[in-house]
């Protein structure tokens, strides 16, 4: 299952995003953490990688190294051939908060994007209202934050990122937190952008339901901060719904979850591991 | 700076302002009959346990949503929808977190078409006045869940806005960084002189914030009392919240609330 990591990219498809020995260090109450460890990892074109790891495994920590949030400490991150030196309009990265403007509608806030980018433009309106019928939420566009559910919110939030085309999404655990229902939904328009934007997607989580659902790898982090095992998901598509159903289906899904599993307990030491089924 | 050294002109009016809310056919009335009037310069809070709808009073003076009845008028005009002469500053931080410290400031001034130059100085007084000097270029996601409230308030603030309206700000903080930004507030308020309407369910903090608190009653919300908070200012760290006057008033609020059930009472006192 396991794949090495030998810097040729995935499955064939040509690497965009390279880390070689990226380390963090930060200084916290006069002590060192090693939040991220000689971490070597390639990223292919249009590849949906997922990490997981336990809690203060350095996850989050090494979506903002790629977002340029963050400065490694040692080590180098490149994005096709250019060095990331700081957040670029490349790579979208949407957060774990909501990240809306409360006096602006939904559609306001999706034209936001646009409007940082490239000022008011006639063709705005037309560009965000697209996106906002990608993620479900043509009914609300002139609604403002105040009058939106949780999952409504991250979803506007989700398509005032898309809509300025990045080809690179990083996502920390853009769903967590909500309930199961507006999850798959989630999940399954995720997959369908996926697919029809061609961007190259980095999901963090701590759910390993999510992470099989949704990855072509999966990249297990520990608490030393390294990534200690990437799985391969040859799960077939679609999976979710009648699909996901099937027996055959079924049973490699609950294999493949719990390797993870187990590599994610190995991951946290012998401390109690904080991941639900 | 004294409240009563402020202007005696009106400047918010709510008049007669009710909210009903259609779900499934049915109608729930959440606001009934709202008179309310705020001077230039005062800082009024509103509080009431949940569902008092002192939030919806809040949303619809910043024009996110509509009233069924009543209206709105600021500064002698009819409020419709939001705009930046109010400023809000809710619980949710609601920072852009790809944007640094500075840029998240500087937000409504690039949107007005303020050349870089101009709206870079704008944002760093604003800064200051929060208290916030020398953090510009840090990233969100770096500083204080105490500190981003900071600075949604000195974005506010970089409007210019006529009133500043808080929803519950400092309601996700620890207690200590609550009492920091309650003092901080207070200085914002003093320093610019803004008028302020800030919504609460913490007694103490309507107490130690305000010159007058709108008590409100539940189903339907409507205003029960408003009372006028005369303890002596400046209030600042030294001031006990044990003090007699202190107790007297909370007293006084607590009182107005005997008649409602245990589990209607989340007022945090």
């Amino acid at each position: 299952m396991d794949q090495t990591i030998d810097g040729t990219g995935f499955c064939g498809k040509k690497t965009l995003i390279s880390l070689k020995g990226i380390s963090k260090k930060y200084l916290k109450n006069g002590r060192d953490i090693v939040a991220v460890k000689d971490c070597d990892l390639d990223i292919g074109e249009n590849e949906f990688m997922v990490i997981v790891g336990p809690t203060g495994s350095g996850k989050s920590t090494l979506l903002k190294l790629i977002g340029g949030f963050e400065t490694p400490t040692t080590g180098a991150i490149t994005v096709g051939d250019s060095p990331v030196k700081g957040p670029g309009s490349d790579r979208g990265m949407i957060f774990q908060e909501y990240a809306l403007l409360p006096w602006r509608s939904v559609l306001q806030n999706v034209e936001l994007g646009l409007e940082f980018q490239y000022g008011k433009r006639a063709e705005n309106k037309a560009l965000a209202m697209e996106y906002i019928d990608m993620v479900g939420l043509s009914a609300a566009v002139n609604k403002h934050p105040v009058e939106l559910s949780g999952g409504m919110k991250r979803r506007a939030s989700l398509a005032m990122i898309l809509v300025t085309k990045p080809k690179i999404l990083l996502m920390d655990g853009p769903f967590n937190a909500l309930d199961s229902k507006t999850k798959l939904t989630l999940h399954t328009e995720i997959t369908r952008i996926w697919k029809h934007e061609h961007n190259t997607i980095i999901f963090v989580t701590s759910e390993l339901d999510e992470a099989v659902k949704l990855s072509e790898r999966i990249a297990v982090m520990n608490r030393d901060g390294r990534i200690s095992k990437i799985f391969t998901n040859d799960l077939p598509r679609p999976r979710f719904g009648k699909a996901a159903l099937e027996p055959q289906f079924h049973h490699r899904f609950i294999e493949l979850r719990e390797e993870v599993m187990n590599e994610v307990k190995a991951a946290a030491g012998k401390t109690v591991c904080d991941y639900g089924l | 700076m004294e409240s009563n050294d402020r202007g005696q002109k009106t400047l918010l009016e709510l008049r007669d302002v009710s909210k009903v809310f259609k779900k499934d056919g049915r109608d729930f009335p959440v606001l009934k009959g709202i008179n309310l009037s705020i001077r230039e310069g005062e800082f009024v809070s509103i509080l009431g346990p949940t569902g008092c709808g002192k939030s919806v009073t809040l949303q619809i003076v910043a024009g996110l949503i509509d009233q069924t009845t009543g209206s709105v008028v600021l500064d002698g005009k009819e409020e419709h929808g939001p705009g930046p002469h109010k400023g809000m500053v809710f619980q949710e931080y609601a920072l852009l977190p790809w944007r640094s410290v500075v840029e998240n400031v500087e937000i409504g001034l690039e949107l007005k078409g303020l050349g870089k130059k101009e709206r870079r100085k704008i944002a760093r007084e604003q800064l200051a006045t929060v208290g916030l000097e020398g953090t510009e270029n840090q990233e969100v996601h770096e500083i204080s869940v105490g500190m981003r409230q900071r600075v949604a308030i000195a974005r506010a603030l970089a409007n210019h806005p006529k009133i500043l309206l808080m929803d519950e700000p400092f309601e996700a903080l620890d207690a200590l960084t609550k009492e920091e930004m309650q003092i901080q507030i207070l200085n914002v308020w003093e320093k610019t002189g803004t008028t302020i309407l800030f919504v609460t369910h913490d007694v103490d903090e309507a107490i130690f914030l305000s010159d007058r608190i709108c008590v409100m009653d539940i189903n339907p919300g409507r205003v029960k009392k408003m009372l006028v908070d005369q303890l002596p200012r400046p209030r600042h760290e030294c001031m006990s919240r044990t003090d007699k006057e202190f107790n007297d008033m909370r007293d006084e609020i607590i009182a107005l609330y005997s008649s409602l059930k245990d589990e209607e009472l989340d007022l945090i006192i």
